[in-house]
């Protein structure tokens, strides 16, 4: 069974760069708590990219994350790829992640995109077996053909995201993240895209996607998150969650009163609740 | 039931400690040789990519710089080039391989930003990758030590063989100097930067140009107490048809486990924390 689940993340990004680093360090130590001053704990300036985030994400769940730039939807997505780890908080995932953000995964583009299907599948975890028996499927949805033979660089953006796309699919992924540059395809493989994410659905995965784009978490997803400023704001049906979004957009966030059940409770009850609305 | 992302390395909940996790990274990346293989080789191509003799254009700059100077400093030095040029090129062409293994291990995690954004991977892996593409290289480079033993009549004896153990040392070495070196550079940039200095000035004190036979004195330490000597030994003396005695094997090893055990510690610590300083 997969399952994600994530009890108060915190994920912090420390800025560095606006200050000389080594220099800061050397001198921190020589002089001690006299440069330290100058920030709490001499930890320099951190950015907090997600604010106590409780969540799980159950088997089945087609889980849209929406929220405005920087609300910290792709940073979520992140720590559920198990690449940022939180700095406060505890995660525990179970089932094969599969994560699809921007360009796959160890393109080169100097390669072909055979040869890239082998790296970037031997990356996300497949053997070469896996990569062999999958070939066809991942030739056939890509719809790359003769440019298969050819290097990446000379393929536009939206080939570049079907082999991405592709690849990442073909891998039978209990949990598949997709961030919101999915989008960069034409309108057919958006559709060619949903099929076959509703086909992994019916494999029964989680699949976590991350859009500012509406129409794309109606169709894909049956429940989703609101962020705000690395918060859920809100947690249920799609339904639900798009309308408090809408609502939000036409009026600005300080006249939205979230309905009781929807929204994620200050002390973080377990999203059981906000899932029965 | 584990979660089986990328590499198998499992997710830094509570109940598994960094430890372990720093563990699983060491032993998951060594072991999928499939991946850095294939990493290695794919960088050493994109580097010569439509060139007429790829990565040989590195020997053939090594090949021009041990020959003009083994010549010259064989004359200066009044010794027989057929003893010298060999010595020179051994050790030169090891130092190339440890300098470059040095310099790419800086930015081995740098350089890798957009695919360590993307997925839960092994650091060790990217290090193997490092070390094994500058492996590559070397081979490419021996080509020039073949040559130079065929001029000078140098004869292969049993002894040469113990160059595949010295081998595996200085890559169980090679490693962690990644390791460390990529992540202290992540981290503070400068770092990269006295890097390159610091390799530069051990180029002449490490017993490359000369043998530590050529001190005497108190300067005799500089070949005694110098790690970079014994590490290029291991490979250069048997190249050159001599076991090195054990004493050389001794402080090798010595220096993995050491680097070795230095790696883990700042796995524990700092793993979760390597991608936040990219």
């Amino acid at each position: 069974m997969a399952e994600i689940v994530l009890n108060n993340v915190v994920a912090e990004f420390p800025v560095y760069g606006t200050q000389p680093s080594f220099r800061n360090a050397l001198f921190g130590r020589v002089v001690g708590g006299v440069l330290r001053r100058q920030n709490h704990h001499g930890k320099g300036i951190v950015v907090r990219a997600l604010d106590h985030v409780s969540l799980t994400v159950h088997h089945g769940d087609q889980l849209g994350i929406i929220g405005h730039n920087g609300a910290g939807k792709s940073t979520l997505l992140r720590v559920f790829a198990g690449i940022y780890e939180p700095s406060q908080g505890t995660i525990n995932i179970e089932g094969r992640v599969s994560p699809l953000f921007s360009t796959s995964p160890g393109l080169d583009p100097d390669d072909t995109g055979y040869e890239n299907i082998v790296t970037c599948g031997l990356l996300l975890g497949m053997s070469r077996d896996e990569i062999e028996r999958k070939l066809p499927e991942i030739e056939a949805f890509s719809e790359l053909n003769d440019y298969l033979a050819l290097p990446a660089r000379t393929y536009s953006t939206g080939m570049l995201v079907r082999l991405g796309f592709a690849i990442a699919t073909a891998i039978d992924p209990e949990i598949l993240l997709l961030d919101e540059e999915l989008g960069a395809g034409d309108a057919r493989f958006a559709a060619n895209a949903a099929k076959r994410v509703e086909g992994l659905i019916e494999r029964s995965s989680i699949v976590v996607l991350a859009s500012q784009s509406v129409e794309l978490i109606r169709r894909i997803c049956n429940r989703a998150i609101l962020l705000d400023h690395g918060r859920v704001i809100a947690d249920g049906p799609t339904r639900d969650i798009l309308e408090i979004h809408n609502q939000m957009n036409k009026d600005g966030p300080a006249s939205v009163t979230l309905p009781a059940a929807t929204a994620a409770e200050p002390d973080h009850a377990a999203p059981a609740t906000a899932r029965a609305v | 039931m584990q979660s089986t992302l990328a590499l198998n390395i499992p997710h830094g909940s509570v109940a598994r400690s960094a430890y372990r996790i720093a563990w699983i990274d060491v032993v998951a990346g060594v072991r999928a040789v499939d991946i850095w293989g294939r990493l290695g080789w794919r960088e050493t191509k994109r580097r010569y990519r439509r060139t007429a003799f790829g990565p040989f254009w590195t020997t053939v700059g090594l090949a021009l710089f041990v020959t003009t100077l083994g010549l010259v400093w064989a004359n200066l030095w009044h010794r027989d080039p057929k003893a010298y040029l060999p010595y020179l090129t051994s050790g030169m062409v090891c130092w190339v391989m440890f300098s470059t293994i040095c310099l790419d291990g800086c930015v081995t995690f740098i350089l890798a930003e957009k695919l360590l954004r993307q997925l839960r991977i092994s650091y060790t892996l990217l290090a193997c990758a490092n070390v094994w593409r500058n492996g590559i290289l070397f081979f490419h480079n021996l080509t020039i030590y073949v040559l130079i033993c065929l001029y000078a009549g140098l004869p292969v004896t049993w002894a040469t063989l113990l160059a595949i153990p010295g081998f595996a040392l200085f890559f169980l070495n090679a490693v962690w100097i990644t390791m460390l070196l990529g992540a202290v550079c992540a981290r503070f940039r400068d770092v990269q930067q006295l890097c390159g200095t610091l390799l530069q000035i051990s180029l002449f004190l490490t017993p490359i140009f000369w043998s530590p036979d050529q001190l005497t004195g108190r300067t005799a330490l500089l070949a005694a107490i110098n790690p970079l000597y014994y590490l290029i030994a291991v490979i250069r003396e048997p190249l050159l048809g001599q076991a090195p005695p054990p004493s050389h094997w001794l402080i090798v090893i010595l220096m993995a486990i050491i680097g070795w055990t230095l790696t883990i510690q700042m796995l524990t610590k700092f793993r979760p924390r390597i991608v936040y300083w990219l």
